[in-house]
């Protein structure tokens, strides 16, 4: 009993910190290493597989990078791009080595969310410098420097930590304009002597940026939103919205199948699906269509895209589900109440993945658009009320 | 793509810049650009101004140090070879034409990010910062507290 008390704790721990490195007791099992090799875990590895070797320098040895990513760099991506495995996709935070970096070479700063430290490596191919990670918690660059993680404080304590002033004989340090947000150019300076330079917003830009003498074109300095950029990051809308999907599903079963008898299961699927279909529409305008389509939808507010797009959604699916219910008046009266409103929600949501958007601009949406849904929402279901009292002849 | 016109908090006092062009530097909007005003000349502000030369020893990106033989292009100021102006600023060296220093190009880019206003030295700018995202801001008006997205270090949390 108390063994099997054990196994069953050991079982918790490893399952708290997923997909982290097991604990392995004793010599890896063959089967275990042929695990391993699947998985891309660093459990039974010395170092992790992006660190091809260590480099001497005045302030100790430094892991040296590849510029190459693996398959297992490109599983992580997917994986971190698609849930909450992005808050365990990390690096250590300290200095690394690009090629063989000597005591001019440049220091670049970046975050420790893997798959920025990944992205900058890769754009490094061919340089020679030093990076330079800030402990941001497994967060990108431009998030972790608004919420304070990227910082002056962390970019000091990590000067100071790798011993920048030994490495290195210049007084410079890359930081990525992005991280302007949370570091204080001039206080650096102060507490380390280090003068920051801002880079450009993309690390593919870092090669040309050098070579021009740490000049940076407009094109450079501002960030671009394209249409990859918004794709990649739908996932992260329609994940948590389909979460709330069953309930709004099962409000949908329920309309449909409350009957004076009772809960008829047939009617409610019935007569449901053609509500249920569109509102799984419904969120897929909002958190995957809507993004897409952002610069050509009309007006600048996320709500009214969000909005316009839903309507129209409605209106085409509409015309192509021929149960008597969808025609029905009083429903359609009631569908294209809600489900606009739902895919404005959800594309308002977007708000927070963009590269543009304002908190004031926000507030307002917030402002004239929350009691507008709840407006909407309300309305909706009187009008679902009305339409079961006529369906039982009450009214 | 441009958000909400009109709404933004950012505030700038062109009087208080010494033309570092951080601000130009950092926006990652392209609100601020720099440009030769020669229009309004304000002498007292180098005078008066704690870090007369910012950029002496650290020189801009933007601003390159002027090679020998050219106008000497500090701080923002381009410095002359008059007597006239020897006599009205001693300490600065003398000034000729007229002051470079940033403008707001379009001040519905901004996106409150705040990196001008953290990067300002000499406290040219204001602005109210925060997240533009309204997920933190339902949040926000649920809790009570701060607007956040929930991302700390909480696993498994959705991050905007």
């Amino acid at each position: 009993m108390q063994k099997l008390k054990i196994v069953t704790k050991s079982q918790l721990d490893s399952g708290s910190s997923c997909c982290g490195p097991a604990q392995s007791t004793g010599a890896p099992s063959s089967r275990d290493v042929a695990r391993n090799m699947l998985s891309c875990s660093d459990a039974n590895r010395s170092a992790p597989r992006w660190i091809t070797g260590t480099l001497p320098s005045p302030a100790g040895a430094v892991p040296q990078i590849s510029t190459v990513w693996t398959r297992c760099d490109y599983w992580g991506m997917i994986k971190s791009r698609s849930g909450g495995y992005r808050m365990r996709y990390t690096v250590a935070p300290g200095l690394y080595a690009v090629g063989a970096p000597g005591n001019d070479s440049d220091v670049l700063v970046t975050a420790n969310y893997k798959l920025t430290f990944d992205t900058v490596r890769r754009e490094l191919t061919g340089l020679t410098a030093w990076v330079l990670v800030l402990d941001t918690k497994s967060i990108n660059v431009w998030c972790a420097a608004g919420k304070g993680t990227f910082s002056t404080d962390e970019l000091v304590k990590r000067i100071t930590e790798a011993r920048l002033d030994a490495v290195v004989k210049h007084r410079r340090v890359i930081v990525p304009q992005l991280g302007a947000v949370g570091v204080n150019a001039a206080e650096v300076m102060k507490r380390t002597g280090f003068r920051v330079s801002f880079g450009p917003v993309e690390a593919r830009d870092i090669p040309e940026y050098i070579r021009a003498g740490y000049k940076k074109t407009k094109a450079m300095s501002t960030m671009k939103f394209t249409l990859l950029d918004r794709l990649v990051l739908t996932p992260m809308e329609i994940n948590p919205a389909m979460k709330k999907f069953p309930w709004v599903a099962a409000g949908i079963f329920l309309i449909f199948g409350i009957q004076p008898t009772g809960l008829l299961f047939k009617e409610a699927w019935s007569n449901g699906l053609p509500f249920l279909l569109l509102g799984l529409l419904s969120v897929f305008t909002g958190a995957l269509v809507t993004p897409a389509l952002l610069p050509f939808v009309p007006f600048r507010s996320f709500a009214v895209k969000g909005w316009i797009m839903g309507a129209l959604s409605v209106f085409i699916a509409t015309q192509y589900i021929g149960s008597t219910e969808v025609q029905n008046p009083v429903l359609l009266a009631a569908a294209y109440l809600f489900f606009p409103a739902l895919s404005s929600y959800i594309a308002l949501q977007f708000t927070g993945a963009t590269t543009f958007t304002g908190m004031s601009g926000v507030k307002k949406e917030l402002k004239f658009g929350i009691p507008l849904y709840i407006g909407a929402v309300s309305l909706s279901l009187i009008l679902m009320v009305v339409f079961k009292l006529r369906e039982w002849s009450v009214l | 793509m441009k958000y909400l016109a009109n709404v933004t908090t950012l505030e700038y006092s062109p009087d208080k810049c010494v033309g570092c062009g951080r601000c130009a530097e950092v926006c990652p909007r392209g609100v601020f650009v720099m440009q030769e005003d020669n229009s309004t000349l304000t002498p007292d502000r180098h005078i008066d101004s704690p870090h007369p030369f910012p950029n002496e020893n650290s020189p801009s990106p933007l601003l390159p140090l002027p090679s020998e033989g050219e106008d000497k292009r500090r701080g923002g100021v381009i410095f002359g070879e008059g007597q006239r102006e020897r006599e009205l600023y001693p300490r600065e060296g003398i000034r000729k034409g007229g002051v470079r220093r940033a403008s707001v190009n379009d001040k519905d880019l901004c996106l409150e990010c705040g990196a001008c206003a953290l990067n300002c030295e000499f406290g040219a700018i204001a602005v109210n910062t925060g997240v533009g995202c309204a997920a933190a801001l339902i949040n926000g008006m649920i809790t009570g507290g701060e607007p956040t997205c929930g991302c700390d270090s909480t696993p498994g949390s959705v991050c905007c």
